[in-house]
């Protein structure tokens, strides 16, 4: 009698295993020796000048089948890597004027809700955590799912390959990131941030 | 007075030199513009891989770069020519843009007109029929 009432639930914790049995888990990062980098950027178009931040140090993972589309990931930027072409413009982006690397090293988007939109291209929703500060965000992003082949080989990466791009907008002030008097018209208030990614099963 | 007359004639040349200056200099630099897009290449294996050339590199915009080396082969969908970010780097380039030429221009200019009109306002009333009502009478 007891068997037969946890038949179903048997049952449904099988499917739900097998379902996530088809959630495969890609390692973003540099390791593994391929060839590929990660980038992060993120672009200020202000009166006197356009400029990109950017850094290669780009790491997290990301869960994702290629049959239903379905997935999550966390993905972590280290804010103290990043490089605006200016020595001392990047220090005053490390400062506490602006990220305070020092106390909030990282930006990290952990995405909750992943649906594909068709073909490659999908709308994520997640949270976005920047200088301590976590929004909702929401935005469209492309994944190409290459099967492991002598191509990927040949890019030095290891198992099946996953090439993640988004782009969405980020307003500094929504984070508590202020621009300081003397930046004003120098630094964008809205930023645009950009991330293109590898991951490898391994 | 003859100091006033000096402060005149300065400040019309200082405003003439500047005036002249903010429409050649950026006259001459508008005329090595060209619309580039940044990119941060991908390696051969990584091109063949995605089919990509590789990240962009903030948007399209119109620059004064004069290294022939910095430049990929081929156009951006948008018709800008191609610029190896990772080149600009190493060689610590970093490019003039066009909107930063023309935010200063403008200021320069103004400023430039508001000391020639001072100047010659100076000039004519040291000199001119102006003063000579004004003390005269």
């Amino acid at each position: 009698m007891q068997i037969k009432h946890l038949a179903p639930f048997t049952l449904a914790a099988l499917m739900i295993t097998s379902a996530l049995a088809h959630n495969m888990k890609f390692t973003v990062g540099n390791a593994g020796g391929m060839k590929a980098s990660q980038v992060f950027t993120f672009d200020s178009d202000a009166d006197f000048e356009n400029f990109t931040g950017l850094t290669h140090k780009v790491t997290g993972s990301i869960n994702f089948d290629p049959k239903t589309g379905n997935g999550g990931g966390r993905i972590v930027v280290d804010i103290a890597s990043i490089d605006t072409g200016i020595a001392l413009r990047n220090e005053h982006l490390r400062s506490d004027m602006w990220f305070n690397a020092e106390k909030f090293p990282q930006a990290v988007f952990e995405a909750t809700s992943v649906k594909r939109k068709g073909g490659d291209k999908y709308e994520i929703t997640g949270k976005l955590t920047v200088h301590g500060v976590t929004k909702t965000i929401k935005t469209e992003a492309a994944a190409k799912y290459i099967k492991e082949n002598e191509a990927t080989r040949k890019a030095m990466f290891v198992g099946d390959v996953i090439n993640l791009k988004t782009s969405f907008k980020v307003k500094l002030a929504d984070f508590g990131v202020m621009i300081p008097g003397p930046a004003k018209g120098k630094v964008a208030e809205t930023i645009t941030v950009k991330l293109n990614v590898f991951g490898y099963t391994g | 007075m003859k100091n006033l007359k000096l402060f005149g004639g300065i400040a019309v040349g200082l405003g003439l030199i500047g005036l002249s200056g903010s429409v050649i200099v950026p006259a001459r630099l508008m005329s090595q513009t060209q619309l580039v897009q940044r990119m941060i290449p991908y390696n051969a294996e990584t091109a063949t891989l995605t089919g990509d050339v590789g990240t962009p590199v903030g948007e399209p915009q119109q620059m004064i770069i004069t290294e022939e080396a910095a430049f990929l082969p081929g156009k951006s969908e948008f018709g800008a020519n191609l610029v190896n970010d990772n080149y600009l780097k190493e060689k610590g380039i970093y490019p003039l843009q066009v909107k930063t030429v023309n935010f200063i221009a403008g200021p320069v200019r103004l400023g430039a007109g508001i000391a020639i009109v001072v100047g010659i306002g100076i000039l004519l009333w040291v000199n001119g029929p102006l003063r000579r009502k004004v003390v005269g009478g």
